[in-house]
């Protein structure tokens, strides 16, 4: 048991009045004479055991009395009112995706929730621990663990009124649903919570879309789920599900098309819906406009041809001018930039005034070259050549360094190289002959180096093959799947020994682990060193039709061609990696410009039913299932105001009635 | 306002005593004309004259020569002698000076024994007076003479109750006193060991005396009519009891009416006629109660 109004107790010190009383009217009685006490004797000694029992239970019944009427006024309340009288926890998933933004009686869903959650934790008993998150396509819980919790598997407690200050509503909603993270989050939590009673509860709208995520393990058999429907049964709704750029990133002057698709997600066909794209290269303006039909619950698409775009970076969006009930879908941001491709410096340690016989001569040959399957043919690389020992030219227009058997590199050169790495920039080292202990230090000093050279080993009875890569690298996620290409078929009759440094990561190794492929990462960039050659010397590989992917691998790692490229679109679903505060719009970065928008799904305001929900999850629902939260009242309830579950003041008031009731008839009945 | 002694002897009070026996020889002859017999005329008795038979006279009383004679019936009548004896003994205890109504009990004892010693000597009756507490403390024997009242008022007048009742020792040695036949009229709150008193009645009884016992209440004593806290003290033992009185009330009342019914039963086993009084009764009054009672009863 507990108090809310905790001050009050300190009126437990007025169990000294009616002590008080007693002993102050007891010194004052009348005196009177009478010729004879005994009848009075007779009748006390008869009533003394029972006038004792009654003084102590009057007593008894003023002290009670008084405390009552203390405790009414501190508003005790049960710590638990289930049997148990466990602490309780409580996994409480509040939906924050776009969807969440339809309104009610001009209540966003989102803020019904909340409020509907302070409702809750009004009302919760005081042995409940609230575990609270907002969820969309991530779980973002209320209290984020303090360092150390996580790794313990242990939560403080934090109290309602806590959890009550930072409980708000979001300002905007633009995430996808993903209920199966936001269960996983909720299983993990209850299954570590303490002995005693479960729930769950989930305030969403039931959108049938974000049941289609990842698997969910089955929550502990007895977390009891109380769903709170938060849906509106009719939406009208029209959005830009899709703008997909045929090419984000063209050559100036190129022309591109932008595919637009528009769902109608109303129950009625949506006639010349407009469409509208609007971009801007800083002074420069560009508006298409196009129209079309669109069915109840059908999806449409419109390609929109743009002109040959200026060299520049082109910002805007795609948007239906209409009204309807989420305007938040009602656009998607485009990007396109018109630049030239990714600039890559080839410094050849072995440079011939043949080319076929420089080292660079098979790297350049592939960089020049679209990678296979790709619908553009130009590459996405523009490879230029140097000898070494030439001067290395400014490097800020270049992306990425390639040293072919490259040594004696000057320590100017070493810092220039080191200069692009770290402000994003890449280099790739191909080692060969010239790449000797000896010979390299000038990028050891300088930072560049992964490891330490030790020698040359050369295959003897057996070619140097990958024994292993890392496969979720993403230099080497492209051939997870061997049919797709074996790098294990590629042979090297030679390679450099290189004993990795501290920091440095082996991505791939030759057989008997002999590194073939370390890296190293430097400031907002990476080197890495593939510890043969990019040419014939040490081996046959530039014959293999691998060899064009994985040189295009090394080098759209470190480019950022593998990122994204210079134009990375991101939709807010799924597990992506963005901040916790993403928004829709167009961001330019140091090496690229990143496109978010909101989830396509959110447009699909369908809503699933309770019991699909629940059997989509294995919830175990209760009988306060698909309670409907109702709008935010106009005013809100005082604090402290509410009554709380538990509380049995009004219990304890009809005790106290009853008491001064007893407490009446036995004074009446009791003698001193 | 305590009671004034000297009410014994103002002659408003005396004159009220004179209207008392009027009244009550009155109201009993005009209620069962023939068998009249003054409360105080009968008990020894002589000759006075006849009168003519009226139905209801005692047959006993028929001069049957005179009816021989004039062969009509007439009936003897007595004058009341002066023989009789008339024993007040008034009980001085400490417990008869309760008084919360402002007149003690033994105020009222006292005045009612000088009410029944003016009423006997009137008659020519003699009246003897024992001032009784733990001991006889005072005593005047019985005598028929005019001034005998004004001795018995002074003693009355004299007493200073303080002492513990002893019926035990007292009423054997008032017995002693009582050496001639006659009325004993005992004035007590009788808060005393029931017993022993009975046992003096019983040595009354035995020395065939008429015994009428005369039990004087204080209303608080009787009924108890208080609400609160209260320290009652005995005034004889000066014991103290702290109780809640309405709370007791009932208990109390039950306990003193058993007392009572037992002290009833108690006297009328013995054939003692018991008259019981309250300080707030007017004594006039009772008195006239009794003496009609008790005419009636002849």
């Amino acid at each position: 048991m507990s108090f809310i109004q905790i001050g009050f107790l300190a009126a437990l010190a007025a169990l000294a009045i009616p002590i008080i009383v007693h002993l102050v009217f007891r010194q004052r009685p009348k005196r009177v004479e009478l010729g004879t006490l005994r009848f009075l004797r007779v009748v006390l000694e008869h009533n003394a055991r029972r006038r004792r029992v009654m003084r102590w239970l009057l007593l008894a019944l003023r002290l009670a009395c008084v405390a009552l009427l203390a405790l009414l006024f501190a508003r005790p309340y049960l710590l638990a009112y289930s049997s148990s009288g466990q602490k309780k926890t409580a996994v409480v998933l509040i939906d924050r995706s776009a969807s969440m933004e339809l309104k009610q009686e001009g209540v966003r869903a989102v803020e019904r929730a909340v409020a509907s959650v302070h409702e809750l934790l009004g009302k919760a008993a005081n042995n409940t621990r609230f575990e609270i998150a907002f969820f969309d396509h991530q779980v973002r819980p209320l209290v984020a663990p303090q360092p150390g919790e996580k790794a313990e598997g242990k939560r403080r407690d934090v109290s309602v009124t806590e959890l009550a200050s930072k409980l708000v509503a979001p300002a905007a909603s633009y995430g996808g649903t993903d209920y199966g993270a936001a269960l996983e989050w909720a299983r993990d939590v209850l299954s570590k919570a303490p002995a005693g009673p479960r729930e769950l509860h989930i305030y969403t709208d039931f959108q049938q879309s974000g049941l289609a995520w990842s698997e969910v393990d089955a929550l502990p058999e007895d977390v009891a789920a109380h769903l709170h429907d938060l849906g509106r049964a009719a939406v009208n709704n029209v959005a830009v599900v899709e703008a997909r750029v045929e090419r984000s990133w063209l050559r100036p002057d190129e022309q591109t098309s932008i595919h637009v698709t528009v769902y109608n997600g109303g129950p009625f066909a949506a006639d010349d819906v407009p469409i509208a794209l609007k971009l801007t290269s800083q002074s420069r303006k560009l508006e298409l406009r196009e129209q079309v039909k669109v069915e109840s619950g059908a999806m449409e698409s419109v390609r929109l041809d743009l002109p040959p775009l200026a060299a520049g970076l082109w910002q805007g969006t795609v948007s239906v001018e209409t009204e309807d009930d989420l305007p938040l879908d009602n656009q998607r941001h485009v990007a396109l930039l018109a630049s030239p491709p990714y600039q890559v410096l080839l410094i050849d340690g072995r440079a011939s005034p043949s080319p076929v016989l420089s080292s660079t001569y098979f790297l350049d040959a592939a960089l020049r070259l679209a990678p296979p399957g790709e619908l553009y043919s130009a590459s996405p690389f523009e490879p230029r050549q140097i000898a070494a020992g030439e001067t290395i030219p400014n490097l800020d227009k270049y992306d990425v360094v390639v040293l072919s058997s490259v040594g004696d590199l000057s320590r100017r050169d070493a810092d220039k190289i080191l200069g692009l790495v770290e402000r994003g920039g890449g280099l790739f080292v191909f080692c060969g002959d010239n790449v000797t202990a000896e010979k390299t230090t000038a990028l050891e000093t300088a930072g560049l180096s992964v490891g330490t050279i030790t020698g040359i080993q050369e295959a003897t009875d057996l070619p140097l093959r990958f024994k292993k890569w890392d496969a979720k690298h993403p230099i080497f996620a492209a051939f997870g799947d061997p049919q797709l290409g074996d790098l294990a078929r590629l042979s090297f009759s030679t390679a450099t020994k290189i004993e990795p440094a501290q920091g440095a990561t082996v991505l791939a190794e030759f057989q008997g682990t002999l590194s073939a492929v370390i890296e190293r990462r430097i400031g907002k960039g990476s080197v890495v060193w593939f510890t043969s050659s990019c040419d014939g010397a040490w081996g046959d590989w530039t014959r293999s039709r691998l060899y064009l992917p994985l040189v295009h691998q090394f080098l759209g790692y470190q480019s950022g061609l593998l990122a994204g490229g210079r134009v990375r679109y991101e939709v807010l679903e799924g597990p992506v990696e963005l901040p916790a505060d993403a928004v829709p719009g167009s961001f330019e970065n140091e090496r690229f410009t990143q496109v978010i928008n909101s989830s396509p799904r959110e447009s699909e305001t369908d809503r699933s039913t309770v019991e699909e929900f629940v059997n989509r999850f294995g919830l175990k629902p209760t009988a306060e299932t698909q309670v409907e939260v109702a709008a935010v009242p106009e005013e809100q309830t005082a604090a402290g105001s509410e009554l709380i579950k538990g509380e049995f003041w009004h219990w304890l008031a009809m005790v106290l009635v009853a008491g001064l009731v007893v407490e009446g008839l036995v004074a009446n009945r009791t003698t001193a | 306002m305590s009671y004034d002694p000297r009410q014994l002897v103002s002659p408003a009070f005396f004159s009220r005593l004179d209207n008392l026996e009027l009244r009550a020889r009155g109201i009993v002859e005009g209620f069962m004309h023939g068998l009249h017999r003054s409360p105080f005329v009968g008990f020894s008795v002589e000759f006075a004259s006849h009168r003519e038979y009226a139905q209801g006279d005692d047959l006993r009383h028929v001069n049957w020569k005179l009816f021989a004679r004039q062969k009509r019936l007439y009936v003897k009548q007595f004058d009341a002698e002066t023989n009789m004896n008339l024993y007040l003994l008034l009980d001085v205890s400490g417990s008869m000076s309760c008084h919360s109504k402002g007149v003690s009990k033994l105020d009222y004892g006292a005045a009612l024994a000088a009410a029944l010693a003016h009423l006997a000597l009137k008659q020519h009756d003699a009246v003897g007076l024992i001032l009784w507490a733990d001991e006889v403390i005072a005593h005047l024997p019985p005598r028929a003479r005019p001034h005998q009242l004004n001795e018995i008022l002074r003693a009355i007048g004299n007493i200073k109750p303080q002492r513990i009742s002893n019926s035990a020792r007292a009423f054997p040695q008032a017995a002693e006193l009582c050496n001639h036949r006659g009325i004993v009229v005992v004035l007590s709150d009788l808060f005393d060991d029931i017993d022993a008193i009975m046992k003096g009645f019983d040595r009354l009884r035995f020395a065939k005396h008429e015994v009428i016992l005369f039990h004087l209440w204080d209303p608080w004593e009787r009924d108890l009519p208080l609400e609160g806290h209260y320290k009652f003290h005995d005034i004889e033992t000066g014991e103290v009891l702290l109780t809640q009185a309405e709370g007791i009330r009932d208990g109390y009342l039950a306990e003193v009416g058993r007392w009572r019914d037992e002290i009833e039963a108690l006297c009328r086993n013995r054939s003692v006629d018991r008259v019981e009084l309250t300080t707030d009764d007017p004594l006039d009054q009772a008195l006239l109660d009794y003496l009609v009672r008790r005419a009636k009863s002849f």
